[in-house]
Order: structure tokens, then C-alpha cells, then sequence
């Protein structure tokens, strides 16, 4: 049963069509039902607490925070970064797109509480994760709506997630009677498989005539709806590139080729190991170089397929890292953060937000955004209405089952 | 602060005063509830049921099950359906409840979290009730406006509102008898899962595996899952079920959950690192690491196994270790076998007041606290897991922070604060001697004295219980009827997949009165089941036994039902999608093959589907995947074809008399009466189903078939198997008829009923 054949007889037949929806772009165009254009979301973690101090919050040797030269300190437009692993090649190459904003106060010191916060913006428990939100809104039927490889992924009930950071496993399952994917032999003849399909839709006719019970009809529905989306998968694949990347690569190159199939409105990704708290250079600042490394590709990719002016990255962590360095030359917990935003409506060549050289947040006007000792402080929630804002879920009721509950408001991109 | 414990004490036992009424009253209930539902056992052609004693007897329609007087309504129902929803929820509760304006009244409501709202509320309102002013009850004068009501008169005599609180106020006065609701008449067209197909579902689900022939010849469903809830395959299953809950698997990975010892308390806890063979240090390593990490559901399963009461997995004064756990601990343990790290004894901790699986350290690290929470995570986690009740949904309202009064302390002083810690910080106080690192080691300063003391709703810990201030809290709360209720919502989640029905609120909805009926049904169900486990002496396995006989379980399908109908059977009939261990069992018991390649099972490697197709790794995936996405579809494709590949020709490659999937034909057999003979029995073997040869079905998977035999004999394709399909000396399939039995195979496997259960 073709799908529209499908969606009609179910309707007829009073069946709950309910997510996930499967649906070619243009088919659901044509039957309302999703596909979806853009923009397009990706959001990285840097799970276990990153220094901002070892990035775009710079503050170099003096009083002991880095073990840079603080005049050794570089500028790409109005952003400031550390000379440490390849941040001089990205900051040179993408500061136009860049949005920094330092200072920002996080409140807490746990990784879970302070991950909740930077990608809810929210912290207390319940609420969902930006990704998760602007997925539900705009794509909630799509098969890879919200695809999610860890971090802070809470969806509230709000959409199913996928997980999709494997490469390899793609192929494997949009070629499903392939023994090989990349060989044409099949466990069964193409006659055969195509019979087998045939044979389940006629089943499929035949229990929905049989089966009154609400939950099981909706149940098969589900299913039935889930694999006409099987086949799209392909779409998926032809969007993907050759080669390995790093981890981050693969998840974004998983995503991107999503997107690029309008199966997919955001991304979680992840990657770990920024708790150092021993050894810190050594560990963290070559993980902070992956993550640029993996922002770089990102926007190489968008360029290639036509999505550079549709995306938005969003980078942040549980929360900042201690002014200078312990016994072990590790640094700890601290709650001022930063985050780096970019891509499609996000100002670039900007900077918002300030800590001082000891890592304490500035405070600044909530109108002008300038440093100013009688404004308020930066909070995820500034960051998150904004972004809210963004992509047009400010001030809806969709959003405001999930209110950001901002004591001091204030209009960051304003 | 002392006015509202009061409060809340008189409010609480009241609760338990009916609470005790109901428990007292349930060895009536049980007996002639609609649990023990009677069937004739002469029409083969109707479902078959389930005994009182256990046994199926075939088939059969409702006997009259009337459990009182004809109209005989019970106390709980008539409160839910004539007086709550109806009259007090709309126009008593928006301001009877802890932050609205009548919130210093003595006169409080208990909203839908609170897992035992109605027995509170009829608590609370027959108080009321009961008290006269000249002869008159208050529950009536009040809103009437002829005593003291700061909302002044809200209802007139004779309008619906005061006609429904009257009947409330003489019920109080005249308590039913009626001590379990007849629901028969819900199910009078549902139709049910035989006695076969129940005890199937019900082994493949618990044990992974099918039941014997003559456990199906038997009949005796209550034998059946005696044996079942002894088997091994089980307790794996509880390990799951307790670990979606718990979470307490994140620390299996390397030595995850020895690391959460503190090496001054526990100096042998890495004992292991000293062992010089590299292959032997490295198998007591996992070995120990695993059984802490697994203490807190080895401690559920042993209790359950013991047939202990279930109140133990709070109150139990031990833990569980295996021979290389209790040696991390340095504690004197005799096991049978010391080198099994299966072998699980009890053992208590020297310095550790035990309060059952509160007190383990993975639990304690699971659900950490900070010198700002305070333990308040600890007690919200604490309240839905074992009292059923979501303390995050207990505040009806957003708090505006604007109206705070910051200079007071808000969570004590703030109303808007209050209504959750009121409830939270007692309980937050009895977990006061364990620190943020799980550790036992009790505030050399004290409990904080900015917040509510130590105790539970009300009543407050003595003095003398503070160094063992967990098994106080566990001695209250085992003996709180929402124990019992968390405990039975538990196993109908472990068995059904479902989440239980929430209480309908928008009496606006076009679908709230069959909703409502679905849910006082099933609230009714619980109550009743809750009632069993009781009265078994809280055995857990009790409570698996009732939920699988029940209708809710086994309801199948259902005749030509009308809209309304349809919204109230909107849960019946189970539909859950098999988690990737589920279905890995699954396919092993019914094809005899494990899906796996490059040596890796695929389903269950965290690497391949395992999380795609809606695993949980217990960190950051913790919820299951309920609904498939295209993704899942796509895995479930993939596994049908490559499992119908492995399986086919090594079944084939069997004794006749050993074959799971091919006891009627051989390679080569084309009879068309032996095909269709072992297309029904593929209907039954794999998606448990039972067709006449005539049958539609029958025809369908026979004609696809034929179909592709035909299709493989016109000469394009080899005489050969597939390599990977080839197996125990078949390789050939010269006429095709393997590979069109994989094509069957295939077909079953992707179906709906194989995927679900």
C-alpha cells in the first residue's frame, strides 16, 4: 500500500496516524504532513564543564589563570581567543559568523543541573532541551525530527528522538535485504521482498478490519507509518560523505545529511572528557580543538549542500572551570560560563557579556548590552529567549508550557 | 508552621482511616471482584478464561459477579465519580489547596499527584462532613453561607453542587458495605487472548522462552508462572524492569561503582588490584564492580525470589553481595561457591543502619544531593518511585517569582514555595546522614535548622531515630497504602509497557465521560490487585499473577463498538513495542537463532541497535523508545530478513522432531497440504497465532509462498543458498523451496504481532 493510499484508508478507517510520520519531502509537502526546509539546529556539549578561559574568554597568565602569555592573546574582529590548538585558523576563518557570550552565570557547579541549564535554559528539572523543542515545533512527524547522541536531550514527551551518530549503521538499514550494503546481493530476490511487503499491506488491510481495540490499531498504524519511511533513508544516504571523520564529524555529517533529506530539524551532539580536573592543558584544550575542528566541517559541509544559510550552532557545557590551576594541574568546578553562537540570524563578529580577570561575571545593561556595574547578570535564560525568539517559538503556547521564568528580562540580539 | 502539621496530620488519618478500612474489607473484595471473573467452560468458540483456582478452562461468557446490593456503589467510586469530579474538584478545590486563597483554612484538598488523592480527599471531606452545627453538617453550611466561608455562599439548597455534597454527608454517616465496584459490564464486548495464548504471552514475556506442550496441555496458568517465577530467565527480566526504573546500571562500566566506595571506610575495596594474574585480577574486577553496581535490584530480586514480603526492599537491615563484592566490603560472608559471582548472600555493612535499597551506595550516587539541595532530589525520587507521587506536579500554578518575599526564607514562609517543601524537606531531612558521596556520615553540626524537620507528611522523625533515619522513613512508608500502589504500577508497567491512566480533568473534553469510566475501571483494578498483594503478605509475585489473568492484559480485540465505546477501551489490549532485549529473546525462543553478526549480538550491542532501536544506556538515554521511528522500522526490516536467513536452512538442517519452525515439511516438499500445515503452525510458533487451514491468513502467507516458488523456478537465480543463509551441511536449494520459506519467515518475523506483544 502506497502511502497516500495508506493515509487515506486510515482515515477512513478512523486509524490514528499518529509520529512518527515518515514522509519523503515532497510528498508531505504536497500532503501537509512535514518535510521541512529549515533552518536547522545543531547544538554541541562539551560534557564535563569546558574553560572558556582556553578559548573565547582568554585571560592568559597573569594571576596565574593560563599558562599562555596573556599578551599573547589574539583578536579576529571584536573576538578574543586564546593562542592554544587551532583556534587562530577557526577564529580567522569564521569570526563574521561568531556571537561569543562570556560571563554568563550558571549557578550551579553539578554537571547535570549545569547542562539542564545551558541547553533548556532552565534549571530546574522538566524542561525540555532547546533541540527538542524547535524539533517538536517545526517537525514533530519527521522520522529524524530530533536526533540526539547525548547531552542534555530531555524532550518532555514532546517528540521521539533518534540517535543516529553511527555512519556505518545508515547504510546497513537503508539497504535492509542487502547482505552486504554496499553489494547488490540480497537475502531475498527483489520479487521476493517486494511480495513480502505486498503480503504485509494486505495483512495490514485485513487487521484493521478485524481489530477494534483502539490501542492496537494505533499501535500497527505507527508501525505501518514508521516504515514508510524506511525507503527515505535512502535519501538520507546520498547526503552522506566518505571517510571518517572524528566522533563529532560523524554526528554532525549524520545530521547534516538528514537535514539536507528534510527529514530533520536538530541536532544533540556530544563530546566528553572536559572534567579535568588534573592535567588540564594536556586533556582539555585538544578536545576544545576537536569541537572547532568539528564546527569547521560543519559549516564546510552546509556550504557544499546548498544549508549554509539555514543552519544555527549552538556550543556550551555544563559550566566553566576554576580561575588557575590546582595540585594536579587540573582546574575544577566554576559557574561562569561562556557560549559560541553562529549561523543563520545570530549577530556575528560580536561579543556579549564580560568576566573579569578573575573569571567573575560583569554585569550589563539588559537595553544596551554594554558592561555597565549596575546591570544584571547573564543568565542560560538571556541566551535561550533569544534563541527561543529565533526560531519563532518566544511566544506561543508551545513554548509557554515551558516558561523560561526570567527575573530580569532581556532581549539579547535586540 | 505547627498549625499546618496539624493540619496535615488530621488530614492524614483520615486518609488512613479509610485507607485501613479498605484493607480490612479486602478479603471480601477479592474473593467476588471482578478479578476472579468466572467463565463457563463449554463454547470452544469463545475466549478462554481464567479460573479462580488458576486454571483456564477453555471458554465461556461473564457469570453474574454481583459483589453487593443491586446498585451497590463503593465509598471511592462514589466519591470519584458523583462528588469530586462533579462538584467539589470545579468548585471547592481552586481555592482549597495549599496555594489557593483559602490556603489557611483548615479545610485542604490534595490535587491528582498526590498518589493517594482520593483516599485523602474523602478523608478531608468526611471530616467536614461529620462535623454538626446544630445538627447541620459544615460541609454544607460552609459553601451555603450560613457559617463563616470567606468565599461566602457558592451553592444553594437543591442545586446540583449541594445535592451531591448531601449524599456525600449521609454516605459518611451510613458507609456502603459495597466494598468492590462490579465492572463486568465494561468488558461485555471485549473479547480475549485463549488460554494458550495467554500463557504465551505471558512466558515469552517473564522467562523468554514459550511454554511446553504440556504446560499448555496443563491449563494451569497459576502453575505455569509459579515455574516461570522461579526460572533465571525472571529475574533477568525484573533486573530490566528495576533498572528502567532505578538506573542503576550507568555503573557497570569498568570500575564505575567500586570507585564510589571511599577507600577510608572501604580499604579493600580495589582488593583486586593486588591479584598478579592479569586474566584473574581482571575477572574479580568485573565480578565485584558488577555486584555493587547491581546491589540495590539484587536486593529487590532477592526478596522477591524468597517470597518475602515486598516492604523488605525498604526495611530489609542488609545488602546484597557475591563472594568478590564482600570482599571490596571486608565483609565475613560463607558462600557456597566462592569463585560464582552469581552467588548473592545477604550481608550487612558494619557502620551502615541498613534501610533496604535506600541505603546502597548506588542508589545514595544515582540520585546525588549538594550542600543547596539538600537531599531534595533524593526525596523527590524517593516519592515517586516508592509512594507514587510526582512531587514536581504538586504546585498546580507557576511560581511568579515576583511575589516571593525574598527577605524570608521562601521554601518555609512562601506559599508558593511551600506547597512542595512542605512535603519534600521532611523526608529530604531523613536522608540527613548520607553526603553527597553517598556515604553514611551523619552532620557533626546537625540537620540544617532553616528548613522543616526531619519526618514525613506530618509526622516527625523522634529524636531517637536520627542515626537510623532511613529505616524510620522506610517503617512509615511501608505501611502507606500508596506503597502498595506504586508497587502494583510498577509490575502492571513491567508487564503491559503501559503507563496507568491519569484521572480526566477537563470535564470539557468530548471524550471525558469514557475516559473517566477507563479510568475508574482501572482504578478499581489496582485497588483490587493492591487488595491481593496485601493479603498475600505483600508477595510481588501476587501482584504478576492477578495483572496476567486480568482483563487488561488479555483483551485482544473487541466486537463492533461505537465512538464512545472506542474512547473507553482506548487502553485495553496491550501493545508494546518489545525492547532490543525483549525481542532478542524472543527471536531466540521462537527460531532457535541468535541475530548475530561479526560475533556481536546485534540488538543488544550498544555499538549496533541496541540504543537505536530505543535501548536505554542508563545515563543519557534513560527512557524507553515507545513508538518506533524510521530508524527502529528499518532495523526490524533488516533483522527479519537477515534472522529468516540464519534460521531457515538450520532449522531445516534439524531432526525433524527438534525443529522449532519446520515440523511439517522438508526441503523440497511442495505438498500443498503440508505447506499449509506448517504455515499454521508458523502462525502460532512465531505471532501466536491459530488459524483454520481455511482461513484467510492461511491463504495469504500460502499464495506468498507459492508466489515465490514459482518466481525462483524460472530459471534466474542460483541453485544455491546465500552464503550467510547456508548452514549444518545446506548450502543447495535447487527448487527453491527454502528460500521461499524464508520469504515466510521473513514476512512473520516483521510483523506487527512479532514486534509487539
Amino acid at each position: 500500500m502506497h502511502r497516500r493510499t495508506f493515509l487515506k484508508a486510515a482515515a477512513a478507517a478512523g486509524l490514528a496516524v499518529t509520529a512518527p510520520i515518515a514522509s519523503s519531502p515532497r510528498e508531505a509537502r504536497a500532503q501537509n504532513l512535514g518535510g521541512y526546509a529549515g533552518p536547522y539546529w545543531m547544538f554541541i556539549c562539551a560534557d564535563g564543564g569546558w574553560d572558556p578561559t582556553s578559548m573565547m574568554d582568554p585571560k592568559g597568565d597573569q594571576n596565574g589563570m593560563n599558562r599562555y602569555a596573556t599578551s599573547a592573546i589574539e583578536m579576529a574582529g571584536n573576538i578574543a581567543y586564546a593562542p592554544v590548538e587551532f583556534q587562530n585558523e577557526f577564529f580567522q576563518k569564521h569570526f563574521q559568523r561568531v556571537c561569543v557570550v562570556n560571563g554568563i552565570d550558571m549557578s550551579t557547579n553539578g554537571h547535570e543541573q549545569g547542562r539542564r541549564y545551558t541547553f533548556s535554559g532552565q534549571l530546574n528539572e522538566g524542561h525540555p532541551s532547546l533541540g527538542a523543542l524547535v524539533a517538536a515545533k517545526n517537525g514533530p512527524a519527521l522520522p529524524m525530527g530530533f536526533i540526539t547522541n547525548g547531552g542534555y536531550d530531555f524532550t518532555a514527551g514532546l517528540i521521539a528522538p533518534t540517535r543516529a551518530e553511527n555512519v556505518d549503521i545508515i547504510p546497513r538499514l537503508a539497504f535492509s535485504n542487502r547482505i552486504r550494503p554496499d553489494q547488490e546481493a540480497g537475502f531475498h530476490s527483489d520479487y521476493a521482498m517486494d511480495r513480502i511487503r505486498q503480503a504485509a499491506d494486505e495483512r495490514l488491510a485485513a487487521q484493521q478490519q478485524r481489530i477494534a481495540l483502539p490501542r492496537i490499531r494505533n499501535a500497527m498504524g505507527v508501525l505501518h507509518t514508521a516504515r514508510l519511511g524506511e525507503s527515505e533513508l535512502k535519501d538520507v544516504l546520498q547526503y552522506l560523505p566518505t571517510g571518517g571523520g572524528n566522533g563529532l564529524q560523524d554526528q554532525a555529517a549524520v545530521a547534516l545529511a538528514a537535514f539536507r533529506a528534510g527529514l530533520g530539524v536538530s541536532v544533540n551532539m556530544r563530546i566528553g572528557g572536559f572534567d579535568t580536573h588534573g592535567n588540564h592543558d594536556a586533556q582539555h584544550i585538544p578536545r576544545l580543538a576537536t569541537i572547532l575542528r568539528a564546527v569547521d566541517f560543519i559549516w564546510e559541509q552546509a556550504e557544499t549542500m546548498g544549508l549554509a544559510d539555514k543552519i544555527i550552532v549552538v556550543v556550551g557545557s555544563d559550566f566553566g572551570r576554576t580561575p588557575g590551576y590546582n595540585g594536579g594541574n587540573g582546574k575544577d568546578h566554576w559557574s561562569v560560563n561562556s557560549m559560541m553562537l553562529m549561523g543563520a540570524g545570530i549577530p556575528g563578529n560580536t561579543v556579549i557579556g564580560a568576566s573579569d580577570e578573575g573569571h567573575r561575571p560583569l554585569t550589563v545593561n539588559p537595553q544596551t548590552k554594554q558592561l555597565d556595574p549596575n546591570g544584571i547578570r547573564i543568565r542560560p535564560e538571556h541566551v535561550h529567549a533569544a534563541l527561543r525568539k529565533l526560531a519563532g517559538i518566544g511566544g506561543d503556547s508551545f513554548s509557554a508550557q515551558f516558561p523560561l521564568m526570567m527575573q530580569q528580562p532581556m532581549d539579547l540580539f535586540g | 508552621m505547627i498549625r499546618k502539621d496539624a493540619q496535615m496530620q488530621t488530614k492524614l488519618n483520615s486518609a488512613l482511616a479509610v485507607t485501613s478500612l479498605l484493607l480490612a474489607l479486602g478479603t471480601t473484595a477479592c474473593q467476588n471482584g471482578f478479578m476472579s471473573l468466572d467463565f463457563n467452560a463449554n463454547d470452544d468458540d469463545q475466549p478462554g478464561m481464567v479460573n479462580p483456582d488458576g486454571t483456564i478452562d477453555g471458554n465461556g461468557e461473564l457469570t453474574d459477579i454481583t459483589d453487593g446490593p443491586d446498585g451497590c456503589t463503593p465509598d471511592d467510586r462514589f466519591f470519584m465519580r458523583e462528588v469530586w469530579a462533579p462538584a467539589v474538584k470545579n468548585n471547592c478545590f481552586g481555592c482549597h489547596n495549599e496555594q489557593g486563597a483559602a490556603r489557611d483554612s483548615d479545610f485542604l484538598l490534595y490535587n491528582e499527584a498526590w498518589g493517594n488523592y482520593i483516599d485523602l480527599n474523602i478523608g478531608v471531606l468526611t471530616e467536614f462532613a461529620q462535623t454538626k452545627r446544630d445538627g447541620e453538617s459544615v460541609l454544607l453550611l460552609k459553601p451555603l453561607g450560613r457559617v463563616s466561608h470567606g468565599g461566602g455562599a457558592v451553592i444553594t439548597e437543591g442545586d446540583d453542587v449541594y445535592n451531591r455534597l448531601k449524599a456525600f454527608v449521609d454516605r459518611s454517616e451510613n458507609p456502603s458495605t459495597c466494598t468492590a465496584a462490579n465492572d463486568e459490564d465494561f468488558y461485555q464486548d471485549v473479547t480475549f487472548l485463549d488460554a494458550q495464548q495467554t500463557m504465551r504471552k505471558a512466558t515469552l514475556s517473564l522467562a523468554g522462552r514459550l511454554p511446553t506442550a504440556a504446560e499448555l496441555e496443563s491449563g494451569n496458568l497459576d502453575a505455569v508462572l509459579d515455574t516461570v517465577m522461579s526460572e533465571d530467565a525472571f529475574f533477568e527480566r525484573l533486573t530490566e524492569s528495576y533498572n528502567d526504573l532505578l538506573l542503576t546500571d550507568m555503573y557497570l562500566p569498568g570500575t564505575s561503582a567500586v570507585d564510589l566506595l571511599d577507600e577510608d571506610i572501604f580499604p579493600n575495596a580495589r582488593y583486586f588490584d593486588d591479584i598478579g594474574d592479569e586474566g584473574q585480577r581482571n575477572m574479580e574486577r568485573d565480578a565485584a564492580n558488577d555486584a555493587i553496581a547491581r546491589e540495590t535490584i539484587e536486593l529487590i530480586k532477592h526478596v522477591i525470589r524468597s517470597d518475602r514480603p515486598y516492604t523488605e526492599i525498604l526495611t530489609a537491615q542488609y545488602t546484597m553481595v557475591n563472594p568478590f563484592s564482600a570482599r571490596s566490603y571486608g565483609v565475613d560472608v560463607t558462600f557456597t561457591d566462592p569463585t560464582n559471582p552469581a552467588e548473592f548472600r545477604e550481608a550487612a555493612i558494619p557502620g551502615i543502619p541498613h534501610a533496604g535499597v535506600l541505603t546502597t551506595a548506588t542508589f545514595m550516587n544515582r540520585y546525588p544531593t549538594t550542600d543547596t539541595n539538600r537531599n531534595r532530589h533524593r526525596s523527590g525520587i524517593f516519592y515517586l518511585y516508592f509512594l507514587g507521587t510526582d512531587v514536581l506536579k504538586l504546585a498546580d500554578r507557576p511560581i511568579d517569582p515576583t511575589l516571593s518575599d525574598l527577605s524570608q526564607n521562601p521554601t518555609l514562609f512562601d506559599a508558593q514555595c511551600t506547597v512542595c517543601h512542605d512535603v519534600v524537606d521532611p523526608i529530604s531531612g531523613a536522608f540527613q546522614n548520607w553526603d553527597d558521596q553517598g556515604r553514611y556520615a551523619p552532620r557533626e553540626s546537625g540537620w540544617y535548622t532553616d528548613m522543616l524537620p526531619p519526618g514525613m507528611e506530618g509526622r516527625q522523625m523522634p529524636s531517637d531515630r536520627w542515626a537510623d533515619s532511613l529505616a524510620w522513613l522506610a517503617e512509615q512508608t511501608v505501611q502507606d497504602n500508596r506503597f502498595v500502589e506504586a508497587a502494583v504500577q510498577h509490575a502492571y508497567k513491567l508487564l503491559t509497557g503501559q503507563a496507568p491512566l491519569s484521572l480526566p480533568t477537563d470535564a470539557t473534553r468530548a471524550d471525558y465521560e469514557p475516559a473517566f469510566r477507563a479510568y475508574e475501571v482501572q482504578y478499581e483494578f489496582f485497588k483490587q490487585v493492591g487488595l491481593k498483594f496485601v493479603e498475600s503478605n505483600y508477595n510481588f509475585k501476587t501482584i504478576i499473577k492477578e495483572i496476567v489473568k486480568s482483563p487488561f492484559y488479555r483483551a485482544a480485540n473487541a466486537g463492533n463498538i461505537t465512538p464512545k465505546r472506542q474512547a473507553e477501551l482506548g487502553e485495553m489490549g496491550t501493545s508494546r513495542l518489545l525492547s532490543p532485549e525483549m525481542l532478542n529473546r524472543k527471536i531466540i525462543a521462537t527460531t532457535g537463532t541468535e541475530w548475530r553478526v561479526n560475533d556481536r549480538n546485534v540488538l543488544l550491542n550498544p555499538n549496533e541497535f541496541r540504543l537505536l532501536y530505543g535501548g536505554i544506556d542508563s545515563v543519557s538515554i534513560t527512557k524507553r523508545m515507545e513508538e518506533p521511528n524510521a530508524l527502529a522500522a528499518s532495523i526490524a526490516r533488516r533483522m527479519s530478513n537477515e534472522v529468516s536467513c540464519f534460521a531457515t536452512a538450520r532449522d531445516f538442517a534439524k531432526p525433524t522432531a527438534e525443529r522449532l519452525l519446520f515440523p511439517n515439511v522438508d526441503p523440497g516438499n511442495t505438498d500443498p497440504t503440508a505447506v499449509r500445515a506448517n504455515i499454521r503452525h508458523l502462525y502460532w510458533q512465531l505471532l501466536g497465532e491459530k488459524y483454520e487451514d481455511s482461513d484467510l491468513e492461511v491463504e495469504r502467507a500460502y499464495s506468498l509462498w507459492t508466489d515465490i516458488h514459482q518466481d525462483g523456478n524460472n530459471g534466474d537465480y542460483s541453485d544455491n543458498l546465500p552464503g550467510t543463509c547456508q548452514a549444518d551441511g545446506i548450502s543447495a536449494d535447487p527448487d527453491y523451496t527454502i528460500r521461499s520459506w524464508m520469504a515466510v519467515v521473513s514476512y512473520m518475523l516483521s510483523d506487527y504481532a512479532f514486534l509487539y506483544e
